[in-house]
């Protein structure tokens, strides 16, 4: 059974201008101790999918249908209450900025402490600040800084705080929302590196959101595209990088620069859709080279090949 | 044929103190954004200065075209010194010489129509009148693919999305044919399926009008796609220049060995040696003496705390700034 | 409601509105009704706001809709007329603060060193009068009248002007689209003149509908204490001035239409000052 199993969600958010629908009928399904690289681009709905997960979405948004299964519970049935002690406990987030996320009046040994009898009240202060120190040092943060501000930090090491807060408790699933984003790469990659470590050490299953299709390939066992709130393709990461079945998909990997390869690169025509106003049918379908007729007057189904969900109506 | 070159290129901004600050401690403390660099761009020629947040490759970009001044060393463009050259002398070079901003929605201004924006230069230079100014403007709007020109020509900033946008910043550098430009990390803000279309415009403009480019990103794979020349920097420093190809496949300084075994790819069978570096960049208000990435170089020995090394040329346009070599 | 439309179309052309609300609406229509009736004054009433009319504190009624004061002026024609001399008075006073005011932190702004300093403090000492006080002491100089009225007004806000361009100056003289421009070769004046005057337009706009609403209570209070136009012109303070040792002995239309123009009027502007605010700096909305 999967860990975590997201089936026909539906999350609009209610602006000015129309409604925006975010996320529109989106299934996908997360197993234990695997590391799913959920790809997009801005406005693909892929934040709003993690933050819905862990309900902390901003209050425009409306989660309108579909289930979210966490170990057997559906966390949308939850109440607030239930779903606190499931935040930063089951399922934790890390998000791009430590800088906000992260509380610049308090030291980081003493947040660690907060988060830890925040869901153990039970636990000495003493032994929360062993655990707090064992995080640290497990992130790469040597424990004398343990009574260091966030401003003292540089961006790398925030981050690993962010992720040693994340992480101390030992959760199931990690929501990492472009955690490397804003990082140089050097630092990025060290990052990477344990977010792999602790996932094997520990056994947790990492979602990790990103627009850099690369970078999830490299580290992600599988890979979900998406693009105007759809799933377009999941699969695992080689196959998706080796053989993209989703236009779109391969459009993306034709247009990106690779470093070993000194390419042609091709653009994707066309612009990203209003999602007030989606495109008919296929979303992606006024960008794509291989439209057919069908394609702007039906959504395609999510079809099942060679061991991918692939939502296209080139392989119906 | 040289149209740029840089010597021992330095400037430091001075830290700014708390009154207290400034009473206990007379010493005054600088970031050495910029620690002395050398390079020369060739006409026709994209040369690309990569590195990480930090190593000064902005401020360059931004001396070159005298949006600074530089405190000391040379910069020799299209023949004349242009270092401490005052905004008058400047200002008839800058039909010649020309920058695009990393952000897009930034660099417009909010209240100038495109079409005014792009004839902008015209009118400054007294190149045009309005008239013509206009002409040339929508003809701009069509080679950089903002159709149809009337309608781009009268919208304001905020109505075109972020990619829209640069092309207008470009069709803004380029109405002046200018013969060199200055792009710093012109596609780092644009969404990703969007960068192709931008950075084949600027190549496009390159072959067009025989450009030469100052591109700075800290993107290795838009470096490699894009440059014919690249130089790395860390803390201020050029550590090594090669020819694109050369530096990928055979970098030859341990940072460069570094960035490449770190950059994201769908290839990673292609990476070798893999360099880890220790800690994070330090503060450049106090970088290391001799070596500045000796602190953190696996391979470093006695010499790289002791003596700063120089570029040295090692066959092929290559050039290494290490004690190793 | 066409006018209101009419205002707001024009002001969307101009770029300056993109969307409006209901703050602006009401502004504009308070504001518009006043200037439409008091233009058509002579349309509304029979009587001369400065000849007598006989009657004398007669109480509001259908031939005096708000009574007559102890000289026999009809009210009702005081108001009218009497919004033609606030108006004037105060929208030349600060259009005459704008032309002064503007400028003068422009350049303080830009060019800052010597100049902006000694301008700072001139300007620092006088936003530190009381505005009420400040034109008290220039009209007390100068004398009452009209014109003088409003240079007193005038100069008591000449530092709301100068000190807010300036702080948005500074701001936006760092931004990078003036960087760009200067890379471009852009001269300085070009630069005040269409890169950093066009952006602090909304906010200017802003500070005068707020600012005209404190002028209207400035020049009530000098009229009130006699400093403005001299009687028997027209003028709302005046009316309160010339009314108020009625009021206790029962005679309440004298000041209470007047005094309820003032306040209307003055928060006639102050909606559109508000309502402009709120649309020139809209909440954002985020969707991730």
């Amino acid at each position: 059974m999967a860990l975590l199993e997201i089936s026909n969600l539906r999350v609009y958010y209610h602006i000015r201008r129309g409604v925006v629908k975010a996320v529109d009928n989106v299934s996908l399904s997360i197993n234990k101790g695997e590391m799913v690289g959920l790809v997009g681009e801005s406005g693909s709905g892929k934040s709003t999918l993690g933050l819905s997960i862990i309900r902390v979405l901003p209050p425009q948004a409306k989660i309108i249908s579909g289930s979210v299964v966490f170990n057997g519970t559906d966390l949308l049935k939850l109440s607030e209450k239930e779903m606190r002690k499931i935040r930063g406990r089951e399922i934790s987030m890390v998000f791009q900025d430590p800088l906000t996320s992260l509380d610049p009046l308090q030291k980081i040994g003493d947040q660690i402490v907060e988060t830890i009898l925040e869901h153990e009240p039970n636990i000495s202060k003493q032994e929360a600040y062993g655990m707090a120190k064992k995080a640290l040092q497990e992130v790469g943060i040597p424990s004398d800084r343990i009574d260091s501000y966030p401003h003292q930090l540089s961006g790398g090491q925030r981050q690993r705080i962010m992720i040693a807060l994340a992480t101390v408790l030992k959760p199931k699933l990690i929501i990492a929302d472009e955690p490397t984003t804003a990082l140089d790469v050097i630092v990025q990659d060290r990052i990477m590196e344990l977010l792999a470590t602790l996932k094997k050490e520990y056994g947790m299953s990492i979602l990790f959101i990103t627009h850099d299709l690369a970078l999830a390939a490299e580290r992600s066992d599988r890979i979900a595209v998406m693009y105007a709130g759809h799933l377009y393709e999941y699969g695992s990461s080689s196959d998706i990088v080796n053989k993209p079945l989703h236009p779109y998909t391969k459009g993306l990997i034709e247009s990106i620069p690779d470093v070993f390869m000194r390419k042609e690169i091709k653009e994707i025509p066309g612009q990203p859709p209003d999602l007030t106003k989606p495109p008919s049918g296929c979303r992606f379908h006024p960008r794509c080279p291989y439209r057919m007729p069908r394609c702007s007057k039906e959504e395609p189904p999510t079809l099942q090949v060679n061991g991918r969900l692939v939502k296209c109506w080139l392989y119906s | 044929m040289v149209l740029l070159s840089v010597s021992n290129l330095k400037k430091y901004f001075p830290l700014q103190k708390s009154f207290i600050e400034q009473i206990i401690s007379r010493r005054k403390q600088y970031v050495k954004a910029v620690d002395g660099i050398s390079f020369i761009i060739r006409e026709g020629e994209v040369f690309s200065l990569v590195g990480e947040s930090g190593c000064g490759k902005t401020t360059t970009g931004r001396l070159i075209v005298r949006l600074e001044t530089p405190d000391s060393g040379k910069i020799v463009f299209d023949g004349k010194d242009i270092t401490f050259a005052k905004e008058k002398e400047l200002r008839p070079l800058r039909r010649k010489m020309q920058i695009i901003f990393q952000d897009p929605y930034a660099s417009l201004n909010p209240r100038m129509t495109i079409g005014n924006a792009i004839a902008e230069p015209l009118i400054i230079h007294g190149i045009a009148d309005k008239k013509e100014a206009k002409e040339e403007a929508l003809g701009m709007l069509k080679s950089v693919g903002l159709t149809p020109p009337e309608l781009f020509y009268k919208a304001y900033p905020h109505q075109l999305s972020g990619g829209q946008r640069q092309r207008v910043v470009i069709a803004r550098a380029m109405i002046l044919k200018p013969k060199f430009i200055v792009a710093d990390e012109p596609v780092s803000m644009i969404d990703v399926s969007l960068r192709a279309s931008i950075l084949k415009l600027l190549m496009k403009f390159k072959k067009d009008f025989n450009l030469t480019m100052l591109f700075i990103t800290h993107d290795l794979a838009v470096a490699r796609l894009i440059s014919d020349i690249v130089a790395v920097m860390y803390l201020g420093k050029i550590v090594e220049i090669a020819p694109v190809n050369e530096l990928v496949e055979n970098p030859l300084h341990p940072y460069t060995k570094a960035l490449l075994s770190s950059v994201p790819t769908i290839m990673p069978q292609m990476k070798r040696e893999k360099i880890i570096l220790k800690g994070d960049v330090p503060n450049p208000i106090n970088p290391p003496p001799g070596c500045k990435l000796h602190p953190r170089c696996p391979l470093a020995f006695e010499r790289c705390s002791r003596e700063e090394p120089k570029l040295k040329y090692v066959g092929n346009n290559h050039y290494v700034a290490c004690h190793l070599l | 409601m066409n006018i209101v439309n009419v205002v707001m179309e024009k002001l969307k052309a101009l770029g300056l509105l993109r969307n409006s609300n209901a703050l602006f609406k009401a502004g504009i229509i308070i504001v518009a009704s006043i200037i439409v009736l008091s233009a058509i004054a002579p349309l509304l009433t029979p009587y001369s706001p400065i000849v007598g009319t006989g009657d004398e504190l007669a109480p509001p009624s259908l031939k005096h809709p708000m009574g007559t004061n102890n000289l026999g002026y009809d009210m009702f024609s005081r108001v009218l007329y009497g919004a033609r001399t606030v108006l004037t008075v105060v929208i030349s006073a600060t259009l005459l603060s704008m032309a002064i005011g503007v400028p003068l932190g422009l350049i303080s702004g830009y060019y800052g060193g010597k100049v902006d300093r000694a301008l700072s403090i001139v300007m620092d000492s006088m936003y530190a009068f009381p505005s009420l006080i400040l034109a008290l002491a220039i009209a007390a100089v100068l004398g009452a009248s009209l014109v003088n009225a409003i240079i007193a007004i005038a100069v008591v806000y000449i530092p709301t002007y100068f000190r807010m361009v300036r702080g948005q100056t500074l701001s936006i003289k760092s931004l990078l689209y003036v960087e760009a421009a200067r890379a471009l070769g852009a001269s300085d004046s070009r630069i005040i003149v269409r890169y950093v005057f066009p952006n602090l337009l909304p906010t200017v706009l802003v500070v005068f509908s707020m600012n005209i609403a404190d002028a209207i209570l400035t020049e009530a209070g000098l009229s009130f204490l006699g400093f403005s136009v001299p009687p028997p012109t027209p003028d709302w303070g005046a009316d309160l001035r010339a009314g108020h040792t009625f009021m206790l002995a029962g005679y309440w239309w004298l000041v209470v239409f007047p005094g309820f123009m003032i306040m209307l009027l003055a928060t006639g502007f102050a909606l559109i000052g508000e309502g402009l605010s709120d649309i020139l700096n809209p909440r954002r909305e985020v969707v991730g």
